[in-house]
């Protein structure tokens, strides 16, 4: 009897401990900054995103601001904005792109479309018209900021997302900065060495920032695709490319969005 | 909090040693789990296979609770081949470690048949990734390899039917690497592994 009671005991312990780990103290986005919510409806990809703009508290607004577009925006706002709040970055304003339903990630990331991907893929085009034309102008009239410039940042499908905006030709976009963590640059089967192969045979500049991250704990695949893209990328010496990447000494998939974003701020101007 | 969790851990495995002076009736001092698992939710990266030995002895043995104390060797392996994006890689990720457990059954019901569980592990975890990468755009070929070992913690969670000397069980095994080591919470991730499992065990007399 006496060891089941210290049996239970300890359970409870245990269970107590367990049940604490959800209730974590958050710090709230309220307290990193000025929060702006709304949704839009784009015509472009007949979906509904919910956009949450983070503005510092000691944000000048006759300064004109760092504009960053945060794509899966329902799960890194947050650690975003207080990365933000950490470095005193007082004209950076994150816009946190999210969906209202459905996350259609998937889809709107990804290009071409991929048969072999569970789900719809290969609306990557029509998600970057639909920012291009309607999220960024939709947000920053909402915000009625004057805007120094814009970068994009994307984990994993949103790394390669990110960096097919940078490569491709067909849809001009505002983005100075681009930061793409763990990137997945394999997908269909390596589109984007050949999308930026075809690039390089057109010119020989490529304007813009360009910062890129990988894991060492991303297993073979995803260091393997990094590491030739990066060669490939770097060999090429381009114009105007102000180019940077970096493998994250013991950092695993999911644990590289936020190192990478805070470690992407500096290159942007 | 962390500190709180670590008490939580740490409680449990000092008083599971400290009881076996008073342990009450041992009917199966002894049982082995032997499990499969799969990583079901990073199924892109390629197919996910491994296996969970289990040796643990008891520290108490009542109506409705049990108690053991033992060791576990794990290892999975990750078949990077057979990555859903692309034909190029030639790789594979391999991980597995040893670890304390410390098993805690409780019977809900009169009869001794059904149960839950709840395991809390420690113990070190080495992953090993090597892999190749040729495309038909470019001949050089690249070469990857990578080691890595570290502390490991979390728990496993069980449900089962025991039926005599034998049970069968599903079990979710969940690292909280992430929890402590100031990173991400990374549910899932390939050093904070969420592995479904399904097994049996085996109660020696």
């Amino acid at each position: 009897m006496k060891t089941g009671g210290k049996l239970y005991r300890s359970f409870l312990l245990f269970a107590l401990g367990m049940a604490t780990l959800s209730s974590c103290k958050k710090e709230k986005l309220s307290e990193l900054g000025e929060i702006h919510t709304f949704d839009l409806h784009s015509q472009q990809t007949q979906t509904t995103y919910s956009l949450r703009a983070v503005i510092p508290n000691t944000y000048n607004p006759a300064t004109p601001a760092k504009m960053i577009y945060l794509l899966d925006g329902d799960d890194y706002l947050r650690e975003a904005a207080e990365v933000i709040h950490k470095t005193g970055k007082t004209d950076h304003i994150v816009v946190g792109i999210g969906y209202k339903g459905k996350n259609l990630r998937g889809r709107d990331f990804s290009y071409p479309a991929d048969p072999d991907f569970p789900g719809e893929s290969g609306g990557g085009k029509n998600f970057l018209t639909c920012l291009t034309e309607e999220l960024i102008p939709n947000v920053e009239t909402e915000l009625g900021v004057p805007v120094k410039n814009r970068t994009l940042y994307g984990h994993s499908l949103g790394g390669f997302f990110s960096t097919y905006v940078f490569l491709q030709q067909d849809i001009e976009h505002p983005f100075t900065t681009i930061i793409a963590a763990s990137p997945n640059l394999m997908w269909y089967n390596a589109y984007l060495f050949q999308l930026e192969e075809a690039y390089s045979k057109q010119s020989g500049a490529l304007p813009g920032n360009l910062y890129m991250t990988m894991g060492d704990l991303e297993g073979a695949s995803m260091n393997l695709a990094f590491g030739a893209f990066t060669e490939q990328l770097f060999l090429r010496n381009y114009d105007s490319l102000h180019f940077q990447y970096e493998k994250l000494e013991n950092t695993s998939h999911r644990n590289s969005p936020i190192v990478s974003f805070e470690n992407g701020l500096s290159l942007i101007p | 909090m962390k500190k709180f969790i670590v008490i939580a851990l740490t409680a449990l495995f000092s008083y599971g040693v400290s009881a076996q002076t008073d342990s009450t009736r041992k009917s199966h001092p002894f049982k082995l789990d032997f499990l499969l698992s799969s990583d079901f939710i990073n199924t892109s990266y390629g197919s996910h296979f491994g296996s969970i030995v289990k040796a643990k002895w008891a520290i108490h043995s009542g109506q409705h609770l049990e108690w053991f104390m033992g060791i576990v060797s794990r290892h999975s392996y990750l078949q990077e081949s057979s990555n859903r994006f692309t034909e190029y890689v030639d790789g594979f990720t391999l991980d597995g470690g040893a670890y304390f457990v410390s098993e805690l059954l409780l019977y809900p019901f009169r009869k001794k048949h059904f149960f839950i569980g709840i395991e809390p592990y420690a113990g070190v975890t080495h992953t090993f990734s090597k892999g190749t990468w040729k495309t038909d755009f470019d001949n050089h070929e690249r070469t990857f390899k990578h080691h890595y070992t570290y502390f490991d913690y979390g728990v496993s969670q069980s449900i089962g039917v025991r039926i005599r000397q034998f049970s069968i069980k599903c079990e979710a095994w969940l690292s909280l690497k992430g929890v402590l080591d100031g990173g991400r919470f990374r549910l899932a991730d390939f050093d904070s592994r969420f592995l479904p499992s399904i097994g049996f065990g085996y109660y020696f007399n």
